[in-house]
C-alpha cells in the first residue's frame, strides 16, 4: 500500500514538512542492513520527529490509517528493515538529548545518543557506562531496549541491569512511564516498580525489535571512573593507539593450553573480586580487530599471525578506581592466580604492543565494526547464557560441525578455523555468555551461514543444550513449544498492547499467524 | 427468589467439591479450614484489617500447586501464595477470602553451587534455615538488614527488600525462577525455560540467568507483583564468598548532611561491603537486645546518626586489601572531619556484636522492630541520598504535628549500588493494643506518606495505602499493569483486590 495523500499530509503535519521524506534516494539508505539474514525492503517514508509527543502522534495515526511503524536507533540490525509494504520508519536523529546526574551516577538519554557521546561526557565527570559489544557508534537506547551484551559485563552485567526509569510510547500512542518517573518529582534514578517491574514487559533477553512501540527516553546507571577525563588517544585512523596511565591500568593477554583453563581462571578471578575488564577471545578476534585493512586481514591469515599463537586467551585489565595500592594488590593476586593455573604471559614488549591497541577497546568498544571486515557482513550463530561452564559447552558442542562446514565453504565464508568465538563473564563470573559468529564473504555465504545456523540450532534443540537464538519470528515458533510455550505469552503481550498490529510486524512474533 | 436459592445451592456444591478436591490433591492433613487455626497461621504485623482465607493448603510440590491453581480457576476462587510464616505490610491478607497456598513445606535447598556462587531454593526456605548451611560452604547472601527468621528468603528478593551490601555493580541477586502462572501453566524464567525440564538440562547449567525467555523479562514482571501473577516454587539466587577477615567501623555524626556527603565519597571509591546508617533509636534497640545494656542509656550515648561500615578481605591477602581500603576510609573521613571508630563511646563490645549478627537473621525475641512497643509501622521509599536531609526534616516536622515522640522514631538509610540511590525507612513504634494509639499511627502513616510522595519519594513497593496513592495518580501505568496481569492470570484469581 502506498501512503495516501491524507496520511502524508497528516504525518507532515506532525513532524513538519522538512522532517518527512519519501524520496526514493533517501529511502534507499533505509532499505538494508548487513547482519544476519540478507533482508532488503523499502519503507514508504522516513520521519524525523523531535519529541515524544510527535512520536505518540505518529503511532496514533498509524492506528487510524493502518500503516506500520518501525522505530530505529542507528539502523544496525536487520529488524529495522521493513518486511512488507506500508511501513514508515522513525529515524530519531533529532531526539539526541543527554542529561547526566553526576552525583547520583545516572544518565538519561534520548534515542539518538550514542555510547561514544555518553561515555565521553561521563568520563569528564569521573564516571563511565556500560557499552554494547556492538560498538560505541550505536544508539545507547536502541541497544538497551533491544539486546545489551558487552565487554563491560564482568563488572557492569548485562544492559538489563543498567536500565533505570524509562518513557515508552505504546503502539496505541499512549505514554507509559516506568520506574521512579511515575512520581514526577522523583526523577529517573530508579527502574523497578511501582509494584511489578514493567521494564520486564518491554525488554527481555532481547527486546521486541520495535514490535511494541518506541522508547523515547531511558535512564541508565553510570559507574565510578578514576581514569583520565579523555582517553589519551594518538595516531590517525585506522591505527590509533592509547597509552593508559600505567599506575592505574594494567592490561594483560594470557595464553592457556585449553579453553576450559581460561574459564577456570575467570571463575577464580571473579571469586577474588579483582579486575575491571575480563573476557576470553579466540584468535579470529585478534585478526579482525588488529588488521588495518582487508588486505592486511588476509595477510595476517596467510602468515598465520595470531591464528596459531593466540588461540584461547584471557584478556584482563586491572582498573585503579580506588588507589595505587589497590592496583598493586590486584596485580599481586592476579599474577598468583595465573601462575596457579598455568597461564603464560606474553613477553612484556609484545604485551605492551597489544595494550596500546586493545586496552582502550575494552573501555570504549570502538573496533567492533571490524568484525565486518571481510565483506561487511556478520552472522551470529548462537549464544549461550547461563554459567561460564555452560557457555563453553555451548560453543564446543557443535564446533566440529561448524568448522567442517566453514572449511568446505571457505570461499564464501571466512575460514576462522573455529576461532570466531567470544566467551564473556558477567557479574564477576556469576554468569557467562558465549557467542559464535561467522563472517560471510558474500550473499551466498550469508545464505550458507544461515543454513548451518539453522542446523546447529536444531541440533542444540534436540539435545536440549539450552542455547538461545530462537526468540524472534520465525524460529520462535520452533523454540517456544519446547520452552514453556513462552512464545504464547509474547504473542499475547504483543496482541494486548498492539491490537492493530502496527508496530514493526512480524517482530517479535507474527500476529497474523496464530499460536 | 428461585434464582437466589439456586445460586446458594450451587455455591454449597462448589464448596463441598472444592474441599474434597483440595483434600485429594494435598491430603487430609494438609488442609485447614478451622477459622481459629487459620487465624493463628496468618500472622501479619501490619495494622490493616485482617482478612482471612477459607482454606489453607500446604502443597509439597510443583504439580500439587498446579492442580490447586487449576482448581481455583475452575471454581473462580481467589488464591494467595504465602512462603513466609509472617508478613509485615498486609501483603498476604485475603481481601476476597479464598485459598492460602502455604508453601511452608516447600523448604528444600535444591542446589548450592560454589563454582558459580549461586543457590537454588524453594520458596519456603526462610532466613532462619539458610545462613548456617551456606556458612559451611564459605558463602553468604547479600541480605536485608536483620531479617525475620521466618521470612522467606526468596520472597525477600521478590519483594525487593534493600540489601546491606552496597558494593557489586550488578546488585540484583535473583536468577531464574520456576512458577505456576495464574492460568495454571507451569513456567520457568531465564535460562530455566528449556528446552525440556530442569533435570534434563546439561550439568553445566545452574539456572543463574534471569533474563527472558524471549522479548520479555518475566522475572521482572513477577518481582514486586506480591503474588498477583503467579506462585513461585523455586528460584536461583547469587551468593558471595564470606570474607576471611573483616573490619567494622562506626562513623557517627550529629549531621545527616555530613554523613551523606561522606557516604557519597566512600562509595565513589568503591570500598567496603556492608554500609548503612541507623539513627540512635534503631541502633540502640539492636545493641540493647544483644549487649544486655539498657536501651535508653545506649540511645543517649549514641550520636543521632551512625554509619556502620564493614571492610572485608577474601581468601587472598585479606590484610592487604583491608589495609588499603582503611587508608582510603580515613583519608576521606579527614576531608569531612569525621572519625571512624572501632567502638562506640560508652558502649562495650558493640563492634564484636554487630559483626557477629550482621549477616544473620534476627535471633532474639521479640523481633527488633517490636522491642520497644510491641508493634512497628514502617514507612519506606527510594530516593537519592542528596535528598535525604530534606526528607528527614519534613518527615520529622510532620511527626511533630502528630506529637509523636522523637525518641520513638527509628530510622534506617540503606545506600544502594555505590550510593547511586538509597532506601530510606522510618520505623514508628506503637502499642497495637491501645486503640487510640493505633488510630493515631494510622493517620500519621497516611499523612507522612503523602508528604514523602509530594517531595518526590518513590514507593517502588506499594503496600497498604501506597497502592491507592500511586495507582490513582498513574492511570496508564495502572492500566498497563492490569492488562499485564490478565495475560498471566486471565480469571484474576491470584490475589484479587490487592492491586486490582
Ligand atoms: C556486528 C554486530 C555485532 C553485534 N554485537 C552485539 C553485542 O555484542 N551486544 C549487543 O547488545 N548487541 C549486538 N548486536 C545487535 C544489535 O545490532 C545491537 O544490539 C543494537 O541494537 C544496535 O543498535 P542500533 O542503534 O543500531 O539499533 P537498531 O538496529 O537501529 O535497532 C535495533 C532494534 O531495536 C528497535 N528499536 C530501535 N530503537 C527503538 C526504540 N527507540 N524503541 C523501541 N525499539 C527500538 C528497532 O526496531 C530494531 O528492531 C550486534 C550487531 C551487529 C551487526
Amino acid at each position: 500500500m502506498v501512503l495516501s495523500n491524507i496520511v502524508i499530509a497528516a504525518l507532515k503535519n506532525v513532524v513538519g514538512e522538512k522532517w518527512f521524506s519519501n524520496d526514493p534516494v533517501i529511502l534507499q539508505a533505509y532499505s538494508r542492513t548487513r547482519t544476519g539474514l540478507p533482508i532488503e525492503g523499502f519503507p514508504e517514508a522516513v520521519l524525523l520527529p523531535k519529541s515524544t509527543e510527535e512520536v505518540q502522534d505518529i503511532f496514533r495515526l498509524a492506528n487510524r490509517y493502518s500503516f506500520r511503524v518501525i522505530p530505529v536507533g542507528s539502523f544496525y540490525f536487520m529488524t529495522c528493515v521493513p518486511m512488507k509494504p506500508d511501513y514508515v520508519l522513525i529515524d530519531p536523529k533529532r531526539m539526541d538529548k543527554l542529561w547526566i546526574d553526576e552525583k547520583n551516577m545516572y544518565a538519561v538519554v534520548e534515542p539518538y545518543v550514542t555510547f561514544a557521546q555518553l561515555q565521553t561526557e561521563a568520563m569528564k565527570r569521573g564516571l563511565s557506562c556500560y557499552i554494547s559489544g556492538a560498538g560505541s557508534q550505536i544508539s545507547v537506547l536502541a541497544n538497551m531496549v533491544f539486546q545489551g551484551a558487552g565487554l563491560h559485563g564482568y563488572r557492569y552485567g548485562l544492559a538489563n541491569r543498567c536500565m533505570l526509569a524509562l518513557e515508552w510510547v505504546l503502539p496505541t500512542g499512549e505514554l507509559l512511564q516506568i520506574g521512579s518517573i511515575t512520581n514526577p518529582k522523583a526523577g529517573y534514578f530508579w527502574g523497578e516498580g511501582p509494584g511489578p517491574d514493567l521494564r520486564g514487559l518491554v525488554k527481555g533477553i532481547w527486546g521486541y525489535a520495535g514490535g511494541l512501540g518506541m522508547c523515547t527516553k531511558v535512564a541508565l546507571k553510570l559507574f565510578p571512573w578514576a581514569g583520565p577525563k579523555t582517553l589519551p588517544i594518538t595516531g590517525i585512523s585506522p591505527e590509533k593507539l592509547c597509552k593508559l596511565p600505567s599506575e592505574q591500568f594494567k592490561f594483560y593477554i594470557v595464553k592457556f593450553p585449553t579453553l576450559q583453563k581460561v574459564i577456570d581462571v575467570i571463575y577464580e578471578l571473579g571469586h577474588a573480586e579483582i579486575g575491571g575488564k575480563c573476557t576470553c577471545w579466540a584468535s579470529a578476534w585478534y585478526v579482525f580487530l588488529l588488521s588495518l585493512s582487508k588486505e592486511q586481514l588476509f595477510d595476517f591469515d596467510e602468515q598465520r599471525i595470531f591464528k596459531d599463537s593466540l588461540k584461547r586467551t584471557l584478556v584482563f585489565m586491572i582498573e585503579g578506581h580506588k588507589s595505587k595500592k589497590q592496583v598493586a594488590y590486584e596485580e599481586k593476586v592476579f599474577k598468583e592466580i595465573i601462575e596457579e593455573y598455568g597461564g603464560v604471559f606474553l613477553p612484556e614488549e609484545i604485551n605492551k604492543w597489544f595494550a596500546e591497541r586493545l586496552s582502550a577497546e575494552l573501555i570504549r568498544s570502538n573496533l567492533i565494526t571490524r568484525l565486518w571486515r571481510v565483506s561487511g557482513m556478520f552472522h551470529p550463530l548462537k549464544l549461550g547464557m547461563d554459567t561460564l561452564d555452560h557457555a563453553v559447552e555451548i560453543h564446543q558442542s557443535t564446533l566440529k560441525m561448524v568448522t567442517k562446514y566453514v572449511a568446505k565453504h571457505s570461499k564464501s565464508i571466512y575460514n576462522d578455523e573455529g576461532e570466531g568465538m567470544w566467551v564473556n563473564p558477567y557479574d564477576l563470573a556469576h554468569e557467562g555468555h558465549a557467542e559464535s559468529a561467522l563472517a560471510p564473504a558474500d550473499v551466498k555465504g550469508q545464505q550458507r551461514a544461515q543454513t548451518i545456523g539453522l542446523q546447529i540450532f536444531m541440533d542444540d534443540l534436540q539435545n536440549k543444550r539450552r542455547s538461545i537464538l530462537g526468540i524472534l519470528e520465525p524460529v520462535i515458533r520452533i523454540f517456544g513449544p519446547t520452552a514453556c510455550n513462552f512464545h504464547k505469552y509474547i504473542y499475547a503481550i504483543k496482541k494486548t498492547f498492539d491490537p492493530n498490529n502496527i508496530s514493526n510486524p512480524p517482530y517479535p512474533i507474527d500476529l497474523e499467524n496464530e499460536v | 427468589m428461585k434464582n437466589i436459592k439456586n445460586e446458594f445451592e450451587k455455591n454449597d456444591i462448589i464448596e463441598k467439591n472444592l474441599k474434597q478436591k483440595l483434600q485429594k490433591i494435598v491430603g487430609n492433613e494438609n488442609i485447614i479450614d478451622d477459622p481459629n487455626k487459620i487465624e493463628e497461621i496468618l500472622v501479619d504485623y501490619s495494622f490493616f484489617p485482617k482478612r482471612y482465607p477459607q482454606y489453607i493448603v500446604f502443597p509439597q510440590n510443583l504439580h500439587e500447586i498446579q492442580k490447586i491453581i487449576q482448581l481455583a480457576n475452575k471454581y473462580n476462587i481467589p488464591i494467595i501464595p504465602r512462603s513466609s510464616e509472617i508478613s509485615f505490610y498486609g501483603e498476604s491478607l485475603h481481601r476476597q477470602g479464598g485459598i492460602m497456598l502455604n508453601l511452608k513445606r516447600m523448604n528444600k535447598i535444591l542446589d548450592i553451587n560454589e563454582r558459580n556462587r549461586s543457590i537454588r531454593i524453594q520458596a519456603g526456605v526462610n532466613w532462619g534455615m539458610i545462613i548456617d548451611i551456606l556458612k559451611e560452604h564459605g558463602l553468604r547472601l547479600n541480605m536485608p538488614l536483620f531479617p525475620h527468621p521466618k521470612k522467606s528468603v526468596l520472597t525477600s528478593y521478590l519483594e525487593r527488600y534493600p540489601l546491606v551490601i552496597a558494593t557489586y555493580e550488578y546488585s540484583e541477586p535473583l536468577g531464574a525462577l520456576e512458577v505456576v502462572m495464574g492460568n495454571g501453566a507451569i513456567f520457568r524464567t531465564g535460562s530455566a525455560v528449556g528446552p525440556g525440564e530442569p533435570d534434563e538440562a546439561p550439568e553445566t547449567v545452574a539456572f543463574v540467568d534471569p533474563t527472558g525467555p524471549g522479548s520479555s523479562d518475566f522475572y521482572r514482571i513477577i518481582q514486586g507483583a506480591q503474588g498477583t501473577i503467579c506462585a513461585v516454587t523455586w528460584g536461583t539466587i547469587k551468593v558471595e564468598a564470606i570474607p576471611s577477615l573483616q573490619s567494622l567501623y562506626f562513623i557517627s555524626s550529629e549531621s545527616l548532611e555530613i554523613l551523606v556527603d561522606f557516604i557519597y565519597k566512600i562509595q565513589r571509591r568503591m570500598i567496603g561491603y556492608e554500609c548503612f546508617v541507623l539513627n540512635n533509636i534503631d541502633l540502640a534497640i539492636i545493641l540493647s537486645q544483644h549487649l544486655s545494656q539498657e536501651f535508653k542509656k545506649i540511645m543517649r550515648e549514641l550520636a543521632p546518626w551512625n554509619l556502620i561500615f564493614v571492610i572485608g578481605g577474601l581468601k587472598r591477602y585479606p590484610e592487604e586489601k583491608i589495609a588499603y581500603e582503611e587508608e582510603i576510609l580515613f583519608e576521606l573521613a579527614k576531608q569531612v572531619k569525621l572519625s571512624p571508630q572501632k567502638e562506640l563511646p560508652g558502649i562495650i563490645n558493640a563492634n564484636q556484636e554487630i559483626l557477629k549478627i550482621i549477616g544473620e537473621a534476627w535471633k532474639k525475641e521479640p523481633y527488633w522492630k517490636f522491642f520497644l512497643k510491641g508493634a512497628c509501622c514502617d514507612i519506606f521509599f527510594l530516593t537519592t541520598m542528596n535528598k535525604v536531609p530534606e526528607f528527614d526534616r519534613e518527615v520529622r516536622k510532620k511527626t511533630q504535628q502528630f506529637n509523636y515522640p522523637d525518641d520513638l522514631l527509628g530510622s534506617y538509610m540503606q545506600p544502594i549500588e555505590y550510593g547511586r540511590a538509597c532506601h530510606l525507612e522510618y520505623n514508628f513504634f506503637y502499642d497495637s493494643k491501645n486503640n487510640q494509639e493505633l488510630q493515631h499511627i494510622q493517620s500519621l502513616y497516611r499523612e507522612v506518606s503523602e508528604v514523602i510522595y509530594d517531595l518526590g519519594g518513590f514507593f517502588s513497593r506499594p503496600y497498604g495505602l501506597w497502592k491507592e496513592m500511586i495507582f490513582s495518580r498513574h492511570k496508564i501505568y495502572a492500566d498497563t499493569l492490569k492488562k499485564t496481569k490478565l495475560i498471566f492470570d486471565p480469571q484474576n484469581i491470584m490475589h484479587p483486590g490487592h492491586f486490582f
